[in-house]
Parts: C-alpha cells; structure tokens; sequence
C-alpha cells in the first residue's frame, strides 16, 4: 500500500472539498432554511405568515412541471394554504405517465395529479381508483364554468372525474411580423386554404431568402408527437369529412387506414417532404431536429424559415430565447387555414374525496385560481370565469379567446387517444417522415395498435 | 522498461538505447494522454456549457468561446446553488448515501465471508443466485416495494436536527416505510447486494489459504479472522466497492422517487431536486449542466480521498520517465 | 476446517438473504407471475404474452425483435469495449506519475449523473453542425477530404442519434443502407455514450485487482529482461483473469439493464429499444404489465448462459484453491 505525502493528505483535501461545497451554498444566499412550498406546518419560517386557524393537512401532488413553472404553480396555491392552512407536496417529474402508473400500481397514489394526457384518466377511472367530481361537491360549478368539449373529456361512462387545469390552443401558425413587413408578406387568415397554404409556401421558397418552413419532431421519447399536431390540423381543416374523421378515430369507428385521414397523412408530407420548403433540408433533418429548437430560426437577427407550426407555448420559448422580443411586433401567430381550433390541457383529477384533497380541487377549478396562472403568463385557462384582460399580452388573449369561444373545437388527439395507439402515431410520424413510401404500412401498424388497446381496454370495463 | 543505459560506453550506444527507451515511454505517454484529452472532451464541453447563457448554447458551438472569451456568466451555477432548498437536498443526499454505503459494505462482507471461507450446502448454487439476481429490472421491484412501505404503518416521525452555521435540518421523515431514510437505506442495501457480493467473495476469495489456516490452528474464531485479517487485506475491493455505492445511490433518482416522492419535498435528495430544476419541455438545460458539476464534487472527493487503493504509486514499478 | 456449528454460515448470510428475498426474489416471482397474467395482471392468459414477444405483431409500438438484437449488440461490443478500455488504462496509468489525474479523468464520466450526461452527449450530437461537436469534426473532415479532391458523405452531417443505417453510410454511399440486424449508427453512437460512461467502473476495479499482484515479482520480473507484453500475458493477465470475469459479468448483466442511457437519449426510438426500454414502455407508458412482465423475464432468462459460464470459471477457481 503505497504512503506518502499524497494520499495523507488527500482525505483532507475531500474534507475541505466538502467544506468548499457548503460555504457555496451559503454564500449564495440560500437564505431560508430548506422549506420549500410549506408555510402552514406550523414550524415558523422567515416572513410568512403567522400560523392559521385551521389546518386542513397535507395534499400530494403530482404533475410535470419543473422550474419557472413549478414557481407559477406555488403562487397558485399560496392563497389556498394561507386560507386553510393546508400543505402542499408537491412532486414534479417529466416521466409522469410511468411515475403515476407505477405508484397506482403499488397502492400508493398522490392525492392529485395533474398530467397532459387523457388515456390515463379513462384507465383510471374505469379501474376505480378515482373519485368523481361529484363526491367533492365539484360538479355543479366545473359544469358552469366549462365549455362543453373541455367537460365531455373529463368523463368517463357518464360520471365526470376531472376538469382541466392550463390549456393550449394549437393548429397556430407562428411567423415573424417584422421579418413578413420586409419581404412583403401577409399571414393568411383562417378561411384561407390548403391550397392558399401550398402557394403561399411556393412563394416563400421561390423568393429565396428563408427557406417558407422549419419543422422539428424530435423530443427523446416523445419524438413525433409535433406530426400528430399537423396530421390533426390537417385532418380537421382541410380533408373533406376529416372531422367526422377525427372523432371516429378517438372512439374507434374510424380505422386509421381510412382514406380520409390517409389524405391527411400525404397532405404533411406535401410540406415537410418538399424539397427545399424545410429549413432542416429533408426529412433526416426534421427527425433530429428538437421541436424547441425549430421554433428558433424564424427570430434570429438572419431568419432561416417564415413559418412554424406549434402550439401557443412557442410564445413563451421565443420570450425565453430572445429575451428582447416583444409579442405582437416580433412574434404572431395566424391560424391554421380552415379555422378549425385544437387544444390540449392539463387535466386534474382525485384519487381520494378527503377534505384536504376536496378543498384543494374545488380552489384549483376556481377562477381565481387559474387566474394567477393566467397573468404569470404563458397559459391559457380554460374557466369561462376568466376575464381576457387578464392576460398579459394581445397574442395570448388573442389564443385564449380563440381557444373559448372556437366553433369547431377538439381536443388534442394523441393526447385523446393515449397508451399504445399514441406510442404508434408518434413512432408513424417518425417512419413516415423518413421513409414516405411506407405509408400503408404505417397506417395499418397504427391502427393495429389502436384495436388491441380498444380491445383491452373492453376487458377491463 | 529497460533500465537507464549506462553512461560509459561508446555515445552511439547511449543514444540509441536512450532514443529506444524514450521511443516506447514516450509512446506510452503519447497513448495515455491522447486518450485523456479524447475522453475529456464531451466533459470539457459541458464544463464550458456550464458557463454559458442559455441563448447561446442553442445558438452555437461551445469553441465560439474562444472567439469571445468574456461571454461567460455564472447565472447558471448561481440558480442552481440558489434554489429553494438545494442546500436542504444536499444535505439529503449525504443522510441517504452514507448510511447506504456503509450498510451495504457490511451486510455484503458477512455474506461474501461465508462464500467465499465457509462450508454449506448449496453454497455455489446460493452465490449464483445471488449473482443473477443482478439482472432484476428495478421499475419492477419498485411496485411491490412500494406496496410494502406504503402498508407498513409509519411509525414515529423521527427527530431532525438543524445544523448550526450552515443550516438545513439533518433527518426527519418518518421511521420506516414510505417517506423514510430508513426505509431509502434498507432499499438501496437491498439493491446494491449483488454487486457487492459479487464483487467482494470474489477478493475475499483469492487470499491465501495459509493464512486462514494458521489463524484457524491459532484457535481463532471467524468473526477475529473476519475483523483482523480479511478485512484489513481487502482495502482495494472494500474502496472499489464504497465508491460504486455511493455513487450510484448519490446519483440515484428513482428509488428516491418511487420510495420518498410524493411526499414531504424536505426530503429530497439532491438528484430530485435538480430534475425538477428542468422545465416541462425539458429546457433550462443548462442549469442541468451547472447541477452536475456541483453535484459531482463530493463522488469525486470520494475517488480522491480512497485513491490510494486503487493508484499504483511511485513505488510500484520500475524507473519513471 | 475448523469445527463450526450448522448454522454459522447461515447467520453470516443472513441479512443479505433477506433483504435480497423481500427486495429482489419476492417481486422477481411476482414478476413471473404477472408475465402469465393480462395487461392489468387481472386474469390468466397463459403463453400469450410470451407469443406476442415471439410474433412482434406490433412493431410500431413494441418490436420485440429490434430489442432482442440490440440487446445482444449492447453485450458483446460495450462489454467489450469498455472492459478493454479500462483494463488499457489500470496498466498503462500505473507507469506514471500522473497517475492518479490519469485514472480520475476516466472516472469523472462515472460521477455525472445520467441525467446530465444526457445533455451534454445530445449536444455532442447535435445535427446543427454550428452546435454539435461530433458532427462539426466529421464535417469539417469531410470538407477537408473534399478539398483533397475525395468526396464523401462526411461533408454532410449526420443525425448519430437518429439514423439507424448502416455504418459505411458514414462516408461513402456504396454499400447497403440498411444491414439486417442492430449494425445501426445510432446504435454504435449511443453505445459509445455507454462506454465513456462505465469505463471507469471497469477502470477502477481492474486497478484494484492489479494492486493485489506483489511489486517484487514484477521487478524481478523486469531485471530478468521480460517486455512488457511478456509481463502481461505471463504474470498480470492470470492472477487478473477473475477480476477481469467479475468486471465483464457485471458489465454484461449490466447491459441487460442498460435504460436510463437509451430511454433518456433516444427513448428506444428509431430502432435503438433494448429489451429494457421496452418493458419500460410496454409496462409503465402503455400500461401493458403482461407483456411488460414477459419482457422482463426474456430479460432475467437472458442471464443463464450468463451465469452458466460463470459457475465454470468458479469451479475453475475452486479447484485452484
């Protein structure tokens, strides 16, 4: 075993490495004394409140946000734990899907959870382990307060579970005003065409300064889940009988390989596939290209692409990205030719009618709760109570308002349709992009997958 | 190597050998430090990356630094040390690890002792299956795992202690069960077993057999042969293993998850709570790179402070170059 | 042997017996009981699970064979690699002086979490060539072949974590674009985060292994005249032979388990799903605990020739003793 100088002393120096760690921690000014979200305990903490007069206990919950998000949401909740005294945990994990599952599995269920996708609440309900609305006294005021298409999503056989916590609206086409203003265009408006779509494209790309689109699917395992947002605005908008399509293809009397949405499918691939109307160059580079990052080339200081595709959380990313930007001026959006509205929402449902969990449901349905959210900024809420004024900016009032009041509105369909079937679209989005020829197979594979999960989910019901 | 060539005799002779003799040491160097400098890259990158404003790691290459040597910021590093209760995750983190490492070493040394020294039935047929056990997926320990904590009754809430000067509690949670250390450190014992096992019976096994012998004719009873002989002489193993350990539960995100989550958020451990540093989209993922760096120093004062076990030294070996 | 009561060993082991049967064989049987089970482990279905695995009737959610194969890809060449790797640097780093920075260099990737390993390897590949590293290399070699008048598909970027073709297509466009079976870059793309990952493991155990084998021997071993490659067949490579095993088993079961890389960088997506991954998906996203299940067991059985190999080194090793 050798000795000397160095190893002597090296235990040392992991010592006073650890002390390093400590005093950079204090130094900058981690200032409270490790509580989180938690302020009616009963243990004082620096500047809160004094201790309230009922303390409701503790509600878990489980959702995916993390970060600048996860701070909004605090803020959501603090008038609530200031009024009842109530705790929140909070668990925040991008993996909801399996982290949720794993725990129902095992007994052990949060007493909240708030995750994007739809397929899960069926599972869950129809198994048992939720509690409808109604058992918190609930049901009367969402059904008030919520457009019709948001509450038909939240039930399941008859009974209403959940109602829907922060929305998006999607089939939103984002440009560059300043940069259209220069080159002498003009965003289409929502009865325009397909086809007006298609010129307005060949325009872009003849005039030989950006390339008209940037398209980016990538997104690790969720990679393809953008395609499905086109086939959708596709299938509604521009495919004759796509909406009776759309719907048929959620409660399965549509088979995927139906002609309607086959014409969906090659109507993306009249764009994405084009030669030279993508700024990724070809479908390789629109699979390896990060959704977030295809947002990007349209507002750099040279832009690279006209037009983008994405849901109205591009806002916020472009906000993120070039901090200088201003909504409206810099970035806009103009609908999806056919008018035809889409959006997605985190949905909020129970697993227990304890008082704390009832009291914390009835305050995050409320107004005034989705509210706060509303005027962080960067969501739209789908409570009918929730004046327009409150949000930030034109461009998202502008989303907001589209997304309540829209004619023809459906909800997200991979996000509709969930488990299995969703892996297949989004892995046929993928297969489809780089190798276009196989589109028969593809659709069959995905409609395969749709019958097996119709079938078991027959079994369990 | 060949030893240093003798300074006497004819200046040709020295230089060739000297040429030889630095042509292969000097290849070995070449190799080493190629390989280095090649594995350091993607690290070097993210160190960089660290310390680059959000805008511009989407925007370009980390080598742009060199063309602006000033653009640097440590926001990053500044938002993850600021963040509500990393100290407290910090101090979590070391609570969960310690305690794990140190069980598993022991749990695993009894039993890799008997293996690898006693006489049972079956004893090969239980060592292998111990080893297989290695390839249990964890997702699906976790489900019955979690069932078993979830219905044990909590018990007390343990007491915790603030730290004075630096802050944060050490403890809390609950006694065992779900949302317990407690129960964290029987978990990740658990876990580690095979490996350990594996690892140690099989150091423990290539010591010689005189030894044991002698000791057993000297009346000596297992627990002294374990205490005075065998573990003394398995330092290598014995800090490979504790470096592993640590490691890999210092790093660990699900069982913590699984086992802790959902419920009080004091209780994080450190890896929790930068994965909920990151957004929904998974951006501000250059807080992620800043997270790592900081959370990496403690595994590496680790390798450091038990690197003589596993470092040659001076000593071994013949002239260095 | 010394006169030891019955049940002495049986104590020895008896912690680690039962944490290991309440934490790994418990949910292990459940395991296997589940994969005969439907999707929400409700009623009996016997061998489906089991024909749905073997028919891979849907490739588009779960391809069952393209796992199966990566799998086997994933053993052989990052076993291999990274054994290979570590074992280079536990010999060569223990003739310098800088020996210990050496070994910690190849240590560090082992101290990243996954999480932020993730990162800064999606950075490295990054199609964007202004951004990626990888691809700003190859491309900028590409460009310098083509000004030296050989063109190649090097000038392009390529998509390492997407393209699943076939290696030639790297550089020239002869040859197939797809071969049958895991030959994909992704895969060896992927596979290569793997290695820069666990060659430290590899790296330290070895070193640990090499501290066992006596200075004396070596010198004299060097003074008699024996090279290097001498002393390594004759007296390093025996004496390391079932540390070298220990590692490689580990790193083999190891792969089986092979998740958070694959699932955080790719997802399984574009052909790159390990047996792993896809139980994961099947299991935890899809909700599907019967075949969920039945992967898992594919996956445990996997570990059987394994072990089949090992207890022959063991009763190798026994005899020796």
């Amino acid at each position: 075993m050798s000795t000397g100088f160095r190893s002597r002393f090296l235990p040392l120096f992991a010592l006073l490495a650890l002390l390093a760690v400590a005093l950079a921690f204090a130094a900058c000014g981690d200032d409270d004394d490790g509580a989180t979200a938690t302020p009616g305990d009963g243990t004082p903490t620096d500047g809160a409140t004094a201790t309230p007069p009922t303390d409701i206990g503790a509600v878990s919950v489980l959702a995916q946000w993390g970060g600048a998000e996860l701070e909004t949401f605090e803020s959501v909740v603090a008038p609530w734990q200031a009024e009842t005294g109530g705790d929140m945990k909070f668990t925040g994990t991008r993996d909801i899907i399996s982290l949720l599952t794993l725990n129902v599995e095992g007994g052990s269920p949060p007493d909240i959870a708030i995750p994007s996708e739809i397929g899960l609440l069926q599972k869950f309900a129809r198994a048992g382990d939720l509690v409808p609305l109604s058992a918190c006294g609930l049901e009367e005021e969402v059904r008030a307060n919520f457009p019709q298409a948001f509450l038909d999503l939240g039930t399941v056989d008859g009974e209403l579970y959940g109602f829907f916590f922060k929305a998006d609206g999607k089939a939103t086409i984002w440009y560059n005003p300043g940069f259209f203003a220069d080159q002498g265009y003009e965003p289409l408006t929502a009865d325009a065409t397909f086809d007006d779509l298609l010129a307005f494209s060949q325009e872009i790309e003849d005039d030989g300064v950006v390339a008209p689109w940037s398209i980016g699917v990538e997104s690790g395992g969720a990679s393809g889940w953008p395609g499905t947002d086109w086939l959708q605005a596709i299938l509604m908008n521009n495919v004759d009988g796509g909406l009776e399509a759309n719907d048929g293809l959620i409660d399965g009397t549509v088979p995927w390989t139906d002609p309607a949405v086959k014409e969906a499918w090659e109507k993306l691939g009249e764009i994405a596939l084009e030669d030279g109307w993508t700024s990724q160059g070809s479908g390789d580079g629109i699979v390896a290209t990060n959704f977030l990052d295809a947002i990007y080339p349209l507002y750099e200081d040279s832009p690279e692409a006209a037009l983008h595709h994405q849901a109205g959380f591009a806002a916020l990313e472009i906000a993120k990205q070039f901090p200088d930007a201003v909504a409206g001026t810099d970035f806009d959006f103009f609908p999806w030719p056919g008018g035809a509205v889409i959006g997605s929402a985190d949905i909020v449902y129970a697993f227990n009618d304890d008082e704390a969990t009832c009291s914390m449901m009835k305050y995050l349905a409320s107004a005034a709760a989705q509210q706060i959210w509303v005027e962080a900024g960067g969501a739209i809420s789908p409570n009918t109570g929730v004046e327009l004024s409150a949000y930030p900016d034109a461009v998202i009032a502008n989303a907001a308002e589209r997304l309540t009041e829209a004619e023809t509105f459906r909800f997200d369909l991979d996000d509709s349709l969930g488990g299995a079937t969703q892996q297949a679209i989004w892995a046929g989005v993928l297969d489809y992009v780089t190798s276009p020829g196989d589109l028969d197979s593809i659709l069959s594979g995905i409609e395969d997958a749709a019958a097996a999960q119709r079938a078991a989910a027959e079994d369990t019901s | 190597m060949a030893t240093q060539p003798q300074a006497s005799g004819r200046p040709l002779t020295v230089l060739v050998t000297s040429l030889k003799w630095l042509g292969s040491r000097g290849m070995l160097h070449l190799a080493l430090i190629s390989l280095m400098v090649l594995w350091s890259i993607p690290t070097i990158v993210m160190l960089i990356s660290s310390f680059r404003d959000p805008s511009d790691i989407a925007s370009s290459g980390w080598w742009n630094v060199f063309a602006h040597p000033f653009d640097f910021t440590i926001e990053n590093y500044k938002n993850v040390l600021d963040a509500r209760g990393m100290w407290q995750s910090f101090l979590n983190s070391l609570v969960i690890t310690v305690p794990s490492t140190l069980l598993t070493i022991l749990v695993a040394a009894f039993a890799a002792y008997a293996f690898a020294w006693m006489r049972f039935p079956f004893r090969n047929a239980l060592f292998l299956l111990v080893v297989a056990l290695l390839v249990v997926p964890l997702q699906m320990t976790l489900i019955p795992v979690l069932r078993l904590y979830a219905n044990l009754t909590p018990g007390a809430e343990l007491p915790s202690f603030d730290l004075p000067v630096l802050g944060g509690t050490i403890g809390g949670g609950k006694l065992f069960g779900k949302e317990s250390f407690v129960g964290l450190w029987i978990a990740h014992t658990a876990y580690g077993l095979p490996f350990a096992v594996f690892l140690l019976r099989n150091f423990f096994g290539a010591l010689p057999r005189d030894l044991f012998e002698s000791a057993h004719l000297d009346g000596a009873s297992d627990l002294t042969v374990f205490f005075r002989i065998v573990l003394p002489l398995s330092g290598p193993a014995i800090a490979a293993l504790a470096i592993f350990q640590f490691l890999w539960v210092w790093q660990d995100l699900q069982v913590a998850l699984v086992l802790l989550g959902l419920g009080d958020p004091d209780l994080h451990p450190m890896m929790l709570s930068i994965s909920t540093l990151v957004g929904q989209f998974g951006t501000d993922y250059q807080l992620l790179t800043a997270a790592s760096f900081i959370s990496m120093i403690v595994p590496l004062g680790i390798f450091f402070a038990l690197q003589r076990y596993f470092v040659q030294g001076i000593l071994t070996g013949s002239v260095k170059g | 042997m010394i006169g030891r009561r019955w049940w002495v060993p049986w104590l020895w082991l008896a912690p680690t017996l039962v944490l290991l049967g309440v934490f790994l064989v418990y949910p292990s049987v459940d395991t296997i009981r589940r994969s005969f089970l439907d999707t929400r482990s409700d009623s009996w279905v016997g061998l489906e699970n089991y024909q749905f695995i073997v028919e891979n009737p849907r490739p588009l959610v779960a391809d069952t064979h393209t796992a199966l194969m990566n799998n086997v890809l994933w053993m052989t060449m990052f076993t291999m690699f990274t054994v290979a790797i570590g074992l280079l640097i536990a010999i060569l780093a223990g003739r310098v002086r800088y020996e210990a920075v050496a070994k910690a260099t190849i240590f560090i990737p082992m101290a990243i979490s996954f999480v932020a390993l993730s990162v800064i390897w999606r950075f490295m590949y990054e199609f964007n060539s202004d951004i990626g590293t990888v691809n700003a290399v190859t491309t900028g070699v590409g460009g310098l072949l083509r000004d030296a008048g050989m063109d190649s598909n090097l000038s392009e970027p390529t998509a390492w974590l997407q393209n699943d073709g076939s290696p030639q297509t790297l550089v020239t466009d002869a040859g197939p674009d797809d071969l049958p079976g895991p030959f994909q870059i992704n895969n060896f793309a992927l596979i290569t985060v793997g290695v820069w990952n666990w060659a430290g493991f590899t790296m330290i155990i070895l070193s640990a292994g090499l501290k066992g084998i006596s200075t004396e021997v070596l010198e004299a071993a060097r003074v008699d005249g024996a090279n290097e490659w001498q002393i390594f067949r004759r007296i390093i490579a025996p004496i390391l032979t079932p540390t070298i095993v220990v590692v490689s088993t580990t790193l083999v079961i190891q792969t089986l388990k092979t998740f958070d890389l694959v699932w955080v960088m790719t997802g399984g997506r574009f052909d790159t799903d390990v047996v792993a991954t896809l139980f994961f998906r099947q299991a935890f996203v899809v909700g599907d605990f019967g075949v969920g299940a039945a992967l898992a067991v594919v996956l445990m059985l996997f570990v059987v020739p394994i072990m089949l190999l090992t207890i022959r080194r063991f009763q190798f090793q026994e005899e020796i003793r």
